[in-house]
Formats: C-alpha cells, sequence, structure tokens
C-alpha cells in the first residue's frame, strides 16, 4: 500500500508546481463555461502523470513484476500524444487514433493480456488471433472517450474514479491483490487531482491527463481481464465519444462545426435544440434545463458510479464464476 | 428538477443499453457459438464466428445510437418547459 501513498502524496505535492510551469509556459486554456472566462493551466495531467508512475516504478522495485513498468510506459505514450497537444495544437482528427494505438504496443509486445476474454453467455473464448487486435483497437477508442468527457471542471476525474473503484472490488474478490494495487495507485492519483480540478478549477488536466487516464483504465482492464466489466462502466464514456463521431458523420474536430451541443444562458449551461449540433451526455442532462456547472459534473458523476455499479454486478453474475 | 428528471432519464437509457448488450451476448451464445464452437474445420468457421460476432456488435452500437438520438429528441428535448 506504500505505492497508493506515495502516488497521492507525490500527486498532491507536485500539482502546485505544474500549475505554476503551466502559468509561466503559458500552457492554459480559457474555462469557457463561466461567464468571467477565467485562463487556467492545463498541466494537470503532468502532476497525475508524475504521481502515478512514481506509484507503478515504486510497486516494480517492490517486487511487482514487470507488469507495472509496461503499463507505466503504456500510460506514458499515450500522454506523450496529449502533451503535443497541450504544448502545440491539436493534432489532426485522423492522425491521433493512430497514434494512439501505440500505447497497445507495451502491452502486446510483452504479452502481457489473456486473449481468453469471458463474455457472458458465452463463457471463456479463444480469441488467440483476434485478442492482439482489440488490444491494438481499444486503447484509441478509450483514450478518446476519456478525452471526450473532459468537458466541465472535475468532469473527467469524477467519471473516471469510479472505474478504478469498480476494477478495485473486482480485484479483491478474485484476491488479485497485485492488480488491486495497480489500479489503487491510479486512484490515488487521480483523487489527489479532484482539489484542484474541482469546481472553480485551478488547474486542468488537459489532454495529456485524459489520455494518460484513458490508457490506465485500459491497460487495467486488459491485465486485469475485466473487459466486460470496463465497457459497461464505461459506457458513459463509450456513448459520449460514438455519438460525437456519429452525429458530426466521421472522426471529425468539433471546433470547426458551428452548431455547438450547449448554449450559456446567465452563467447556466442549457442544451443546444438544433438538430445538427453533436449529441453529448452532457448536452442530454442540460435538455430542456438551466443547470449549473457544479450540478452537471456530479450528474455526470452519479451515472459513471451507476455504470460501474452495473459493470461490477455483471462481472459478479457471469464473468467470475467462468474464469 | 430539470437536471434530475434528465439523469432519471439517461439512467433509463443506459439500464436498456446494458440489457441489449447482455440479450446480444445471449443472441451470439445460443446462436453462432452454439454452432460453430465445435466444429472441425475450425480455420474458415472461426474467422465467419468472429465476422459475424462482430457484425451482430455494429448492428448493436447503431441500435444504441438510433436510441439515444430518439430520446434526446423525442423524450428530453420535446418535454414541456418547467
Amino acid at each position: 500500500m506504500l505505492e497508493v501513498l506515495t502516488a497521492f502524496i507525490v500527486t498532491f505535492i507536485t500539482m502546485p508546481l505544474a500549475l505554476k510551469l503551466g502559468s509561466s509556459l503559458g500552457i492554459s486554456g480559457i474555462d469557457i463555461h463561466k461567464p468571467w472566462k477565467p485562463i487556467v493551466p492545463k498541466t494537470g495531467g503532468l502532476a497525475i502523470l508524475i504521481g502515478a508512475v512514481t506509484g507503478l516504478l515504486l510497486n516494480l522495485g517492490l517486487g511487482g513484476g514487470i507488469l507495472p513498468g509496461v503499463i507505466a510506459v503504456s500510460c506514458l505514450i499515450a500522454a506523450a500524444v496529449g502533451f503535443v497537444e497541450d504544448f502545440r495544437e491539436e493534432i489532426n482528427p485522423r492522425l491521433k487514433p493512430l497514434l494512439l494505438l501505440l500505447p497497445s504496443l507495451p502491452i502486446i509486445l510483452s504479452g502481457a493480456f489473456t486473449p481468453r476474454p469471458v463474455i457472458p453467455f458465452l463463457g471463456k473464448t479463444r480469441l488467440y488471433r483476434v485478442y492482439p487486435a482489440m488490444v491494438f483497437l481499444s486503447y484509441p477508442i478509450v483514450c478518446n472517450a476519456v478525452n471526450s468527457i473532459d468537458v466541465l471542471n472535475g468532469s473527467m476525474a469524477l467519471t473516471s474514479l469510479p472505474f478504478f473503484a469498480m476494477s478495485m472490488a473486482i480485484f479483491y474478490i478474485r484476491g488479485d491483490y497485485q492488480a488491486l494495487i495497480l489500479s489503487a495507485v491510479f486512484l490515488a492519483s487521480l483523487l489527489a487531482f479532484v482539489p484542484y480540478n474541482k469546481y472553480p478549477a485551478r488547474v486542468f488536466p488537459g489532454n495529456s491527463g485524459s489520455l494518460f487516464t484513458g490508457a490506465a483504465i485500459t491497460s487495467i482492464a486488459i491485465v486485469g481481464r475485466i473487459e466486460i466489466a470496463a465497457i459497461i462502466a464505461l459506457l458513459p464514456q463509450i456513448m459520449n465519444e460514438m455519438h460525437i463521431i456519429f452525429s458530426l458523420g466521421g472522426i471529425k474536430s468539433a471546433k470547426k462545426f458551428k452548431a455547438r451541443p450547449l448554449k450559456m444562458e446567465n452563467g447556466f449551461l442549457t442544451a443546444s435544440e438544433e438538430v445538427d449540433a453533436p449529441i453529448t451526455l452532457l448536452r442530454m442532462l442540460c435538455a430542456k434545463a438551466k443547470i449549473d456547472e457544479r450540478s452537471a459534473v456530479y450528474a455526470m458523476a452519479v451515472i459513471s458510479v451507476f455504470t460501474a455499479f452495473l459493470g461490477l454486478i455483471t462481472d459478479l453474475l457471469f464473468i467470475e464464476g467462468a474464469l | 428538477m430539470g437536471l434530475k428528471r434528465n439523469l432519471g432519464s439517461v439512467l433509463c437509457l443506459l439500464i436498456i443499453v446494458w440489457i441489449t448488450f447482455l440479450a446480444v451476448s445471449y443472441l451470439i451464445a445460443i446462436t453462432i457459438f452454439y454452432t460453430l464452437e465445435y466444429s472441425q474445420t475450425a480455420i474458415f468457421l472461426s474467422v465467419l464466428r468472429v465476422i459475424i460476432g462482430l457484425a451482430i456488435a455494429s448492428g448493436w452500437v447503431v441500435v444504441w445510437y438510433k436510441l439515444t438520438k430518439f430520446w434526446l429528441y423525442r423524450i428530453l428535448l420535446r418535454r414541456e418547459e418547467t
């Protein structure tokens, strides 16, 4: 548990430094959902990364095998893609998914996966040829899904935490304490980030933070063999990303579209009624209502807790007995 | 009140998506896998099994999108303002 505590403390301590770095280098973004439009550093991902990777490396040093190292490299590759966007500009939306295939390589090359996922009613399948391809594709899907939900103060962290809590519960029940610790390291790092990122945010995770978290979720799901529970727990994020892509008619930058999913009215969020506006989770929550940002984030968190619970039920009913 | 109602509505939608996910798994289990799992000509049928499985999963995604669109435009946005 030393790794978990370390991840929390290191993230919490390095966050003010990351905040200062973002302010001094001008790596910041406008918080568009506030009437006064504050400029907020988007370097929170750096502190999340430093905290979590420190925890993982400590686990490696304490005899956790190569797994924490493999996961750390995978997450760092995803974060590197995010850093390019945070430091420079948005990567071509068609190139980005291709770059996000790269975090899968450490997992595939090290063989840190079991190509026999258990699917409800089917039991243990034999996907020796297909599973590596699924690992390959899962990173861009989940990373972009987590990235797409990072729209309000605290939304990325508060919607990702339930997944890690669910995975810890499953690993505890299964008796897989190594996977439990790895999951807890990421949970601790995100928890330490929340006080800085909750409404009104002092720092944003940036694309580096959200892609790092997306890669962490994917890695834990694959290595820990909780693929189906992860899909169920991530339904809000996947739904959000998938519907944006469907609404835009393909993988395109949402910034290029005039119709926005939300409008601001007297400091409150309300859903756009335009038919060509992208369908997002937040737009559904704000339909025919005026919602303050803090309440909208809590609603998104409630949805994630609920789907994480569904994921846990699914795992206990259909997966654990067949493993 | 608007947020609570919308939240409840989104949770209902997610329950439907979850149930359909399980239903699709069950459907694949009693049809394709039942027919093909114990077959001798392994390679062709295993490829076929994966293709059909992916086609059914893709169909589920499309149904999910259509359902969400219906949910947003016909239920959430059409509701009378309070």
